[in-house]
């Protein structure tokens, strides 16, 4: 019974919950349409307290630094459980609007956006290096990676129309025309792995999100 | 956005461009402590943000529901809270059930969301036989056609590539390599847009450039 509750029914309410949703998207009958819409609702709220889950780890993993004073890391686990603790209470003080909360709205619009902002735009400097590295023609992949990878950039920098006034042209067929095969493919084959990968869990083969090993 | 002229706003666009700075020392010199203090203090402003939205959606979608007499909301809160018990060696499988429907409507969602658009519209818009018949048009049509057909039999066909489909593969592997070389080229862009931007709030803050 107990291996009944923890592997099979758990199997058998992923079957029907896929099966539902795609039966939903067939068949216009509304009482499906209705149990899809509740099942939808019901994953994004258990996905949002899902990621408070990951906040407890995490704060388990930095307590654990802080508790234990390792040399050189504990100081920067105590600003993030300060920054963390510090900013959730503010929130909580107004949850239906936090922004309301001045210190609050400070730390979202000046901390917060200035530090995404700027790691998002770290990449900038490797992406840099990694297209030295990329864009070497080393043999005829290569090659034709480098060409649609340059005629591009000299398509919208504008140094690009001063060196020709056809590069844009050539850039943008390369932009519109020449890599729709490969992202066209992209498309078709990751929907085929979806559909192959979405068929295996219904069949109860693929069982790794729960924590198993999959089975072939 | 002007440049501030109170003292919270001053304050605020500083402490912004010195954060920025001590990231930036990281690429620029090497790992510090400046940098370590901004990674930090990033993840930890990022989890409270993102765990009091999920809190605000909870609220929305499950407690004010339920506060308002629809019991069947108490469900999900139900099963989000049997996810905590995957910190339990001997209750470990009760998270397999939020798990499952987690895993169930995403699966769901997905597999009814490509038929459509990532496979038959993908197939139709490249079959389709352009309006115009000029050079060009017949010329792109064809490129795409054929290109998208040899690239999708280099993917798929997972046997050896010898025999009659050798070069039809390999010159699909050649258009995969234009492809990502031109999605390259854009992320490239991109980044180096992003990090120009950046370089604009320097001057910007610095009183070089208006803001």
């Amino acid at each position: 019974m107990s291996e009944v509750l923890r592997k099979e029914v758990v199997y058998l309410i992923t079957a029907i919950v896929v099966i539902t949703m795609i039966a939903d998207y067939f068949f216009g009958i509304k009482q499906l349409n209705d149990a899809a819409s509740m099942v939808r609702t019901w994953a994004v709220v258990i996905s949002a307290m899902a990621l408070a889950l990951g906040a407890v780890n995490l704060m388990r993993a930095h307590g654990n630094i802080v508790r234990k004073r390792v040399p050189g890391r504990w100081i920067y686990s105590g600003v993030l459980i300060f920054i963390f603790a510090l900013t959730t209470l503010l929130g909580l003080l107004n949850i239906n609007n936090p922004s309301t909360n001045p210190l609050y709205k400070w730390l979202f619009d000046y901390p917060y956006t200035s530090l995404g902002q700027t790691l998002y735009a770290i990449t900038g400097f490797y992406i840099a290096s990694a297209a030295y590295r990329a864009f070497r023609a080393r043999n005829i992949d290569a090659a034709l990676l480098l060409l649609a990878g340059i005629f591009v950039l000299l398509k919208n920098a504008p140094i690009g129309e001063v060196i020709w006034v056809q590069l844009p042209v050539i850039g943008g067929w390369f932009n519109d025309i020449g890599q729709v095969p490969a992202m066209r493919t992209f498309l078709i084959t990751a929907a085929f792995g979806l559909l192959a990968y979405g068929f295996r869990t219904l069949l109860g083969k693929e069982r790794g999100f729960y924590g198993e090993v999959a089975t072939a | 956005m002007a440049y501030p002229t109170d003292v919270v706003g001053i304050l605020g666009i500083w402490s912004a461009l010195l954060l920025m700075l001590m990231i930036y020392s990281y690429p620029l010199y090497k790992e510090n402590p400046f940098f370590r203090f901004a990674e930090h203090l990033f993840i930890g402003l990022a989890l409270a943000i993102a765990v009091i939205t999920a809190i605000q959606t909870t609220m929305r979608m499950a407690v004010t529901p339920v506060l308002g007499g629809d019991i069947v909301y108490v469900i999900p809160i139900i099963l989000g809270f049997m996810m905590y018990f995957i910190f339990s060696s001997d209750y470990r499988w009760v998270s397999r059930y939020p798990i499952a429907i987690l895993v169930g409507s995403a699966i769901g969602l997905g597999m009814r969301g490509v038929i459509i658009p990532n496979i038959l519209t993908q197939i139709i818009n490249t079959i389709t036989f352009p309006k115009s018949t000029d050079f060009m048009s017949m010329f792109n049509f064809v490129y795409i056609a054929l290109g998208t057909l040899f690239a999708v039999m280099y993917f798929l066909l997972t046997y050896e590539h010898k025999g009659a489909i050798l070069y039809p593969t390999r010159l699909g592997r050649w258009l995969i390599m234009i492809g990502l070389g031109a999605y390259y080229g854009n992320t490239v862009l991109f980044r180096m847009s992003m990090l120009s931007g950046r370089a604009q709030y320097l001057l910007q803050v610095l009183r070089i450039i208006p803001m």
